[in-house]
């Protein structure tokens, strides 16, 4: 057996580098502070060190060991070339255990982390209290650390059905139970999240709709911007310019040009200001959002359909189907799964750029964020951009199943 | 009254003439058979049949309508199409590909694929294990056939094939034609076939146009043409092996003589004093399939190794190409069965290829 079958266990065959990375992490955050207790959300307080909180520490001690043994024995098989149970502490280690005791310590130490907090003021020595826990440098390190531990060991292809999943969900549960019973409460994002109240799921609702509705409208646009493309006709190329031009302007100063030209629109039309539509809020937002997603859905529309089969088309023609009936049974069919991935591109830009939107008014994540950094509360900052990652994150893994789906169904290989 | 007139068609793409004043006719249920180098305009010819390309000047006739009064759309729903890269949907299954015209027309589903399993049947494909499949998943021969079953779908009373056995290797160009040929003979539609391979033509056409350079230099039956070309342009284009190649057109069932046999375990009989017997008898299993070879007053025994044998469809050029190869002398012909039907010997083909010299020339008294 060769060292190709050995790495198989490994996520998509990243080496050993992750692996080295998680480690030199989980060392680092030893040394930075891991939390700072603060009497509020804006003075500073004291630093508080991993070995503070014996549980933890001694929970990335053995993430720590469980990653050096299998490194160890990943360097030993590379060279031996050989999956042969090594014998011993070694075996304990082997191909096929190593990686589930790596997930577990990387499970225990990141959950374990959110549990840091209780657990750093239950040991307080009693004097003047310091409410606000607050992550950091170590808690990102260590969060970080155990993320790429997790990824490294975690394969292609769970192989064992019950597993597939578990680790994410695992994790959320925890966390779950962690805000349940309190023991998050101490935790200063937390703390932020809960003071904000409907204010964050308003927002947040604020966020999705917007950048929903973006995606929505410029799937459409680009999509028959991507017809037109495609034939190569003059309003095409007049598109595909417009839509790079776009690109080319940076998304702050598209907001900023929009703001008196909507406002000049609803002052010469007041049935647009009825209908909420003025220089700033939603309705500018809006329109550069999705001028901005037009562009990734177009191109690689375009590509798509220009990759179609000619002779598919051909023959769809000289069995008579009319230019409408060979563009909906025939073009688009084949190239959807490259209209997908130009979509997957879009969608997860725009939920990003959103967050710009709300320095015009516009509202969504993006006004946790700005407002957090006007006034230096870095856990408002924390409690704008996370959901934007788990977005970002649940949008793109969404979109990259429904390529391959759609793929799968135009018969194409998956790249 | 011919089913399609072309009449003074021209095309010109820029400065180059596709096609030069072409006067072409093509009879009702026969297969006519565009041939000529490329860019000598044959694919222009039948393109623009089904309206794909439309001539400069001139004008067609489609069953006594000139074709600029059909739509289309309508028109090519009336016309199997059939191209050389097959040009199979990928994102569909066989049945949805062959229902592809019905479908069009509005032909109810259920009716359209129990029509879409008898094609598949038809073009030799068992429909059970076929209609399923995805394009990607058939190999080019299996393809190819799939493709003139979709063409066939509507039962156009038309057939427009450009290079339809193109793109497969010889060994499967050869059972395609033969296949095509049997369905041909069942159907009797009326074939329009582009092809630069003149094998091809000269077995499947009952009229070979052959073009250069955008006008026709010669439409003649595939004897006429190998026998008398019109002029060198057409020798050099049949080329020396003429004689060779209307070999290709005389299928083994035509000329197959009767096959002296016996059955397994019995005695083969001597010849006569004096006479000439033959020199071999065809041992036959209890089906009438041939299992073994007897010299006379030999035993019938099993045949040790494969047997000579090929399809009543196969040609005699088939017939001179495997003797020439295993060295037999003797081939032995079947039925779709498997059974022997005759056996077709080398001295047969020459006669045969005289035969056919004698009249291509009586013909021109």
């Amino acid at each position: 057996m060769g060292v190709a079958e050995v790495r198989k266990g490994y996520a998509k065959d990243t080496g050993p580098a992750y692996g080295w990375a998680a480690l030199i992490l989980f060392a680092l955050s030893w040394l930075a502070p891991l939390f700072e207790l603060k009497p509020n959300r804006i003075a500073s307080g004291r630093m508080a060190r991993l070995w503070e909180i014996w549980p933890l520490a001694a929970g990335v001690a053995l993430a720590m060991a469980a990653l050096a043994a299998t490194l160890a024995y990943k360097l030993r098989a590379d060279r031996q070339a050989s999956t042969k149970p090594a014998p011993g502490w070694a075996g304990l280690c082997s191909e096929h255990r190593a990686p589930f005791f790596v997930r577990g310590a990387a499970l225990g130490s990141a959950l374990g982390l959110f549990a840091g907090p209780a657990l750093l003021l239950a040991q307080q020595a009693p004097g003047p209290t310091l409410p606000r826990v607050s992550p950091g440098a170590g808690f990102w390190l260590l969060l970080s650390a155990a993320f790429l531990a997790y990824r490294w060991t975690k394969p292609a292809r769970e192989t064992v059905p019950a597993f597939r999943g578990f680790w994410p969900l695992a994790f959320s549960l925890g966390l779950l139970a962690l805000a349940l019973t309190g023991l998050l409460d101490r935790f200063s994002p937390y703390m932020e999240f809960r003071a904000q109240g409907q204010r964050f799921w308003a927002e947040l609702a604020r966020h999705i709709s917007l950048a929903g509705s973006s995606f929505l409208v410029a799937l459409l646009a680009g999509t028959a911007g991507a017809v037109a493309l495609s034939r190569s006709s003059l309003l095409g190329r007049l598109l595909s310019a417009a839509a790079s031009a776009i690109q080319n302007v940076p998304s702050l100063a598209l907001f900023g040009l929009l703001l008196p030209v909507m406002a000049a629109l609803a002052d010469a039309f007041p049935w647009l200001r009825s209908i909420g539509i003025s220089g700033i809020g939603a309705a500018p937002a809006f329109l550069a959002l999705t001028a901005y997603a037009i562009l990734p859905i177009m191109l690689s529309g375009a590509a798509g359909l220009r990759m179609v089969d000619s002779g598919a088309k051909d023959t769809a023609r000289g069995m008579g189907m009319g230019r409408l009936q060979l563009l909906a049974r025939v073009e688009l069919p084949l190239a959807l799964p490259s209209l997908a991935a130009g979509a997957r591109t879009a969608l997860v830009q725009t939920i990003g750029t959103t967050t710009i939107a709300a320095l015009i008014g516009a509202g969504g994540m993006g006004y946790f964020v700005f407002q957090g950094v006007g006034q230096a509360a870095m856990d408002m900052v924390i409690i704008g951009v996370i959901p934007i990652a788990l977005l970002s994150f649940a949008a793109d893994k969404g979109m990259a199943m429904l390529e391959r789906a759609l793929s799968r169904k135009a018969d194409r290989p998956w790249p | 009254m011919a089913l399609i007139e072309y009449r003074g068609i021209s095309k010109r793409y820029g400065d180059a003439w596709a096609l030069k004043n072409i006067d072409l006719d093509i009879e009702r249920g026969t297969l006519t058979a565009l041939i000529g180098p490329s860019g000598s305009g044959k694919t222009t010819c039948l393109r623009m049949l089904n309206r794909l390309v439309e001539p400069d000047e001139g004008s067609i006739r489609y069953d006594g309508r000139t074709l600029r009064s059909f739509k289309p759309e309508a028109l090519r729903r009336g016309m199997g199409y059939v191209i050389q890269n097959v040009g199979l949907f990928p994102h569909l299954t066989v049945l949805e590909n062959i229902c592809t015209v019905p479908r069009l027309l509005g032909t109810p589903k259920a009716r359209a694929a129990r029509r879409a399993d008898e094609l598949l049947a038809l073009v030799g494909l068992d429909p059970a294990l076929y209609r399923g499949r995805r394009p990607r998943e058939l190999s080019g021969g299996e393809a190819q056939r799939v493709g003139v079953a979709r063409a066939l779908a509507a039962d156009p009373p038309l057939l427009l094939m450009d290079e339809p056995f193109g793109a497969v290797d010889p060994l499967q160009r050869g059972r395609l034609q033969e296949a095509f040929l049997r369905i041909q003979r069942e159907i009797k539609k009326t074939v329009l076939l582009v092809t630069h391979d003149l094998d091809e033509a000269v077995r499947l056409a009952d009229t070979i146009v052959l073009m250069r350079a955008g006008t026709i230099v010669q439409r003649a039956s595939p004897a006429t043409l190998l026998a008398e070309p019109a002029d060198d342009f057409v020798r050099d284009f049949v080329g020396e092996d003429r004689s060779l190649k209307r070999l290709a057109r005389v299928s083994l069932g035509s000329v197959a003589a009767t096959a002296p046999a016996v059955a397994l375990g019995e005695t083969a009989p001597a010849a006569a004093e004096g006479c000439d017997g033959p020199a071999q008898y065809w041992v036959l299993d209890g089906a009438g399939k041939p299992i073994g070879r007897a010299r006379p007053g030999q035993r019938g025994t099993l045949s040790p190794t494969p047997l000579p044998l090929l399809s009543a469809g196969a040609s005699l050029k088939e017939a001179l190409a495997a003797m020439l190869e295993d060295g037999h002398s003797v081939i032995g012909v079947l039925d779709e069965s498997e059974r022997l039907i005759g056996e077709i010997a080398i001295g047969d083909i020459i006669s045969s290829s005289a035969d056919a010299v004698e009249s291509s020339s009586g013909g021109r008294q």
